[in-house]
């Protein structure tokens, strides 16, 4: 009996066991192993040995003193940049295997990205930046890439500055121009790296709302560089960084 | 001054080396328009330098020539009725002075004169090795053999020495000959050697007696100069009594004391002037022609100006957080504005010495093709070699830093007017141009419109001036007008393009309206190279299709017939009447048109007076009137009466027409001719009066012909005629009979020799385009780098923005092109109907060379490609986060 009780038991710890590891699993949207970078040019290491997991809808603050590798674990995660060593595993595919077309198309798809100096086409309208991630897309018609743009300038507070350029726009409004393109195609993943680097505090705090909100709404994962406590403390959760690695919590 | 210093080296100096592909197509665009300015310029004063310097050789010391006023020549009578000049101590002598050609091809042209070589000692040397002169001894004393050896020189042309193996008066024997060094050189002749000359209808050979040295008389025409005994040229240039004209040596304070005692005393059939006068004869005809080509060689300069001016503004559109920066810290305007300059200016240096180096380089090549030109259309000239005038390079240098200044002044300018805060915004330079793109176009159509008033205008003193300002304008105001169509075109564009190649082709359009002042900057560079390209290609074929119908029409004769030695080039070349009425006498002949033509002076402008058989013009000719009246009823006017015809260009230079009366000189006193008619003519720019053959020889008692138009009876075969015609004449005549085939393709060729310089500067306005293209696509594409660098991060693949980049390189080129065309039918308008019009007299039949557009065209086009491929090779491989990053 008391056997048959210890292994319903067990079997139960396996199956609520099996279920957890499932439900873990199905809730990690980014899983970062041992990844290292190091910039041959400069003999040394931005990153080394670094391990994280993101959950999918978290809104993550990334902080550390400038150089210690913020940026550059930002633009691996995008793709932008190839790791040392190490394997980074977003929805299920490990970017770091994938050939440079495939991570092409993952960018294009699958995420959106907000800079500090918003990084705006200057010789485009604040409509025609929005438009962008759509346009290289190319699956959407003339009208449904108008419709969509127009749509989420709109949501970001810009429906009445569609045809200005960027330098006709406030800091703050570029900023929002910049929101709208990261998020107008959908995508799985935001990563802003410090989006309120340029702006005063009350822009700051719009902006950092307003990208939020938004990423709530869709779903979305995000991750935010930052050197702003204030910001920081708006995210779900908080990775600190120092010469190229985590800090646990201890030691934060 | 010690900011500016330390600015100038980081600022200036790493800027130009980190875009060093860009500083090295503007420097090549400078050195281009520079090279090719000098080349022209070098061209244009060596070719007359060596004529006036000739001049000057040729005339020594002497100081005032007795000339013939209507005719070739003057009697040498005239020489005894000088003789109260030995009482004032003034010396004379007689000098013949004829324009020859070496049989042997190519057919040099050679300056034969015949010195009186007793009396000419004190005018002129002939420097030999040693120094002495060949007149001293061969002249004044007789037994000094010494001497006379020296002057004459050894087997060896090359040593410049002269030498006479078969002694001191072997140069007074029939036909003997002291050649130039340069000629013997190229003729490889030695004394004793025979040189074989072409003289009128005759081939003669003259015998070597000697070698004149490269320095004196020997340098005069390039060395190509045969010197005889007077008596000895006379014999052998049938002009028996007859001599070219009459040097003095007067004393300066006495001239016009001697000179107008000259005229009282000579008969009207000869005047007295100075030696320059020659000089200034000639210049005065080439004057218009080199002017022009002066001013067509600008355009390429004006293309390196908008070369700088492309680069400088990108290179301020691109500093301009960095000026703000340097403004914030402190830069004062003017360190700003000297920066900018600084860099234009080591742009400029660079570009305007190494252009001076190509400019004497290729003058050489230019003095050819000039000579060519000067051959063909205007005088016997023999080659030369490049006269490298220090002012010259001079005025070039300071042409390429005054247009370099003047390009950067406006980006300069643009750059201080920054203010410190608006420099942050990346764009705001570009919505200026937006916002100012009206006004500008506003601008542009004033310019055009002034530039339509000053085509309207008459010459300026014979030159087209206000032409020339018509072209300049053109091209400013359409530039001007250019960022405000761009700002319509390329919205369009983005449309059709989007709809078309997909969304990389509406950014490529979106992106070239955004950037407006850029793209506007690298449209006007490259359309104005590609105009320049253009106008010259169509007022090139304009002309030779004008010149093909004119040959067609009025060349009607079957066979044509002129002396060997005119044929070549000796303008001359003269056929005796006993000749022609051989000629007449030949089986099949229906009849015979004898004209014979004179250079003459009317109203101090050189001109050539022509006569024709008129009954056999009446009947067989078809020359071309203004008026479209049939060429019979217009001669027949003429016939009997003392009335004539002229040319366009004759009427145009005096400002005659239908009914005018014109007062020509003749050794009988003046006379008067009407003008019945104005006719087409592109054979000489001086322009021809045309009178019955019987007046002319009532006036001038000449019965000699320059050429023969031959019309057969029908049915009979040109060559059995033509074979007849060298079995009438002497074996000794020399003749060029062609057929009505071979004249016009004779005809062409001239007309090719005589636009030979014109084509070159053509083949450079194809690499000033391309040179252009390549700079405007080059700038505007690395300028973009960062831009590429955010597509990256927003997902484009490399295939989207290599796309992209080749669509905008081939979006501005298309662009360029447009534009070049519509300036460039413009300018060939202006450079047919007004400047050439204006220039020459003559009336061009505009023609469009449709496949030579074309192919330009697609070559241009190709290019832009090309200039594309290695942007957008970088833009494949640009680091994203780095560009981004660092911009």
């Amino acid at each position: 009996m008391a056997a048959n009780s210890r292994t319903i038991q067990g079997l139960c710890v396996k199956l609520l066991g099996g279920l957890a590891s499932n439900l873990i699993h199905h809730k990690v949207h980014i899983k970062i192993d041992n990844l290292s970078k190091q910039y041959a040019e400069h003999k040394v290491m931005a990153l080394s040995d670094l391990s994280l997991a993101i959950e999918k809808s978290e809104f993550v603050a990334l902080m550390g003193p400038s150089g210690c590798g913020k940026s550059t674990l930002l633009n691996l995660i995008a793709g932008i940049d190839k790791p040392s060593s190490g394997s980074i595993v977003i929805a299920g595919s490990d970017t770091t295997r994938l050939k440079d077309e495939e991570l092409t198309r993952f960018r294009r798809d699958k995420i959106g990205f907000v800079f500090q100096f918003f990084n705006l086409l200057s010789t485009l309208t604040a409509q025609e930046n929005v438009s962008l991630p759509l346009e290289l897309a190319a699956k959407f018609s003339g009208k449904e890439i108008k419709e969509r743009s127009v749509h989420m300038l709109e949501k970001v507070g810009l429906g009445s500055r569609l045809g200005f350029y960027p330098s006709q726009l406030s800091g703050g409004e570029m900023q929002r121009v910049a929101v709208a393109r990261a998020l107008v195609h959908s995508p799985e993943l935001i990563i802003a790296d410090e989006p309120t680097g340029n702006l005063d505090t009350e822009n700051g705090a719009q902006i950092l709302e307003l990208l939020r909100t938004l990423c709530k709404e869709q779903n979305q994962t995000a991750i935010m560089a930052t050197h702003s406590e204030d910001a920081a403390a708006l995210c779900d959760r908080t990775i600190r960084m120092k010469d190229g690695r985590l800090l646990s919590e201890h030691e934060a | 001054m010690s900011a500016f210093f330390s600015l100038s080296r980081t600022f200036i100096l790493r800027g130009l080396i980190r875009n060093r592909v860009r500083s090295l197509l503007t420097i090549l665009g400078i050195a281009l328009g520079v090279a090719v300015m000098l080349a022209i310029n070098l061209a244009n004063a060596s070719a007359l330098g060596r004529f006036s310097e000739s001049i000057d050789l040729v005339s020594g010391k002497a100081t005032l020539n007795v000339v013939p006023r209507f005719e070739a020549d003057i009697d040498e009578n005239e020489l005894a009725k000088l003789s109260w000049l030995y009482d004032e101590f003034i010396k004379f002598t007689p000098v013949i002075d004829q324009v020859v050609v070496s049989a042997k091809p190519p057919h040099e042209v050679v300056q034969l004169l015949g010195l009186d070589l007793f009396s000419s000692k004190e005018f002129r040397e002939y420097d030999t090795a040693g120094g002495n002169n060949f007149a001293t001894s061969s002249g004044e004393n007789n037994s000094s053999k010494n001497q006379a050896n020296d002057s004459l020189s050894a087997d060896d042309p090359a040593a410049g020495a002269v030498n006479s193996s078969p002694g001191p008066f072997e140069i007074f024997r029939r036909n003997r000959i002291l050649v130039g060094s340069e000629l013997a050189k190229r003729e490889n002749l030695k004394v004793g050697d025979n040189l074989n000359l072409f003289l009128n209808d005759k081939e003669v050979s003259c015998p070597v007696a000697g070698i004149l040295s490269s320095e004196g008389l020997g340098k005069a025409f390039a060395g190509n100069v045969v010197l005889m005994d007077i008596s000895c040229a006379q014999e052998l240039l049938s002009m028996k009594g007859r001599i070219s004209r009459i040097d003095l040596i007067v004393p300066s304070e006495r001239l016009t004391e001697i000179g107008s005692r000259l005229s009282k005393e000579l008969p009207p059939s000869v005047s007295v002037e100075r030696p320059s006068r020659r000089g200034m004869q000639v210049e005065k005809m080439l004057r218009s022609f080199q002017y022009n080509l002066t001013a067509l060689s600008l355009i390429a300069l004006l293309v390196g100006m908008f070369l700088i001016y492309n680069t400088m503004s990108i290179s301020v559109i691109r500093r301009r957080w960095e000026i703000g920066t340097m403004r914030a810290l402190g830069a004062s305007m003017p360190i700003v504005f000297s920066l900018f300059m600084g860099e234009a200016i080591i742009l400029g240096l660079i570009g305007s010495l190494l252009g001076i180096a190509g400019g004497v380089f290729f003058a050489q090549f230019a003095l050819a093709a000039v000579s060519k030109t000067v051959r063909a259309l205007y005088a016997d000239q023999p080659p030369g070699s490049v006269i490298v005038d220090p002012m010259i390079l001079l005025l070039a240098f300071g042409a390429g830093m005054f247009l370099t200044l003047i390009a950067a002044w406006a980006p300069s300018m643009e750059a201080i007017s920054i203010p410190p805060a608006e420099a942050a915004r990346r764009a705001s330079y570009e919505r200026k141009v937006e916002s100012l793109s009206p006004r500008l176009a506003l601008f542009g159509c004033v310019l055009l419109l002034c530039g339509f008033v000053a085509s309207i205008q008459p010459a300026l003193a014979g030159f087209p001036f206000f032409g020339y300002l018509a072209a300049a304008l053109a091209v400013f105001g359409s530039a001007a007008m250019i960022p405000f169509l761009l700002d319509k075109l390329l919205r369009l564009l983005s449309r059709l393009l989007g709809a078309t190649i997909g969304s990389e082709g509406r950014l490529a359009a979106l992106s070239l309206h955004g950037a407006l002042g850029r793209t506007s900057v690298a449209v006007a560079s490259l359309m104005v190279g590609i105009s320049m390209m253009v106008s010259l290609a169509v007022m090139i074929s304009s002309f030779r299709h004008t010149v093909e119908a004119w040959v067609q029409q009025t060349l009607r004769a079957d066979l044509w017939l002129e002396p060997a030695g005119r044929d070549v080039s000796n303008r001359a070349g003269r056929l005796t009447a006993e000749i022609v009425s051989k000629i007449r006498k030949v089986p099949g002949i229906d009849s015979v048109d004898a004209f014979v033509e004179y250079p003459i002076e009317y109203q101090g402008q050189p001109a050539n007076l022509g006569a024709g058989e008129l009954d056999v013009m009446v009947k067989h000719g078809n020359l071309m009137f203004l008026n479209g009246e049939p060429s019979a009823k217009v001669l027949s006017r003429v016939a009997g009466h003392d009335a004539g015809i002229i040319s366009e260009s004759f009427s145009l230079k005096h400002d005659l027409k239908i009914g005018d009366t014109l007062t020509l000189q003749s050794p009988g006193g003046p006379y008067q001719i009407k003008v019945e008619g104005v006719y087409y003519d592109y054979s000489s720019e001086s322009g021809y009066i045309v009178i019955p053959r019987e007046n002319f020889a009532r006036h001038y008692n000449d019965l000699n012909s320059t050429t023969l138009a031959i019309f057969l009876l029908p049915n009979v075969d040109p060559e059995k005629v033509r074979q007849d015609i060298f079995a009438a004449v002497p074996k000794d005549s020399r003749l060029n009979i062609r057929t009505n085939r071979e004249l016009k393709t004779q005809v062409l060729k001239i007309f090719d020799n005589t636009f030979s310089i014109t084509y070159a500067l053509h083949a450079i306005s194809i690499a000033v385009a391309i040179l252009g293209v390549m700079n405007a696509l080059f700038a505007l594409t690395m300028e973009s780098r960062r831009d590429l660098g955010i597509f990256k991060y927003l997902g484009a693949s490399k295939e989207q923005l290599g796309k992209l980049v080749i669509v905008q390189a081939g979006l501005l080129g298309t662009l360029g092109n447009l534009g070049g065309l519509a300036i460039g039918m413009a300018l060939s308008f202006l450079l047919i109907h007004v400047i050439n019009k204006q220039s020459f007299g003559w009336t061009v039949q505009f023609f469009l060379p449709l496949d030579f557009l074309l192919q330009s065209f697609a070559l241009i086009f190709v290019c832009s490609i090309l200039s594309g491929l290695l942007p957008a090779r970088l833009a494949e491989k640009t680091p994203a986060a780095e560009v981004v990053r660092s911009e």
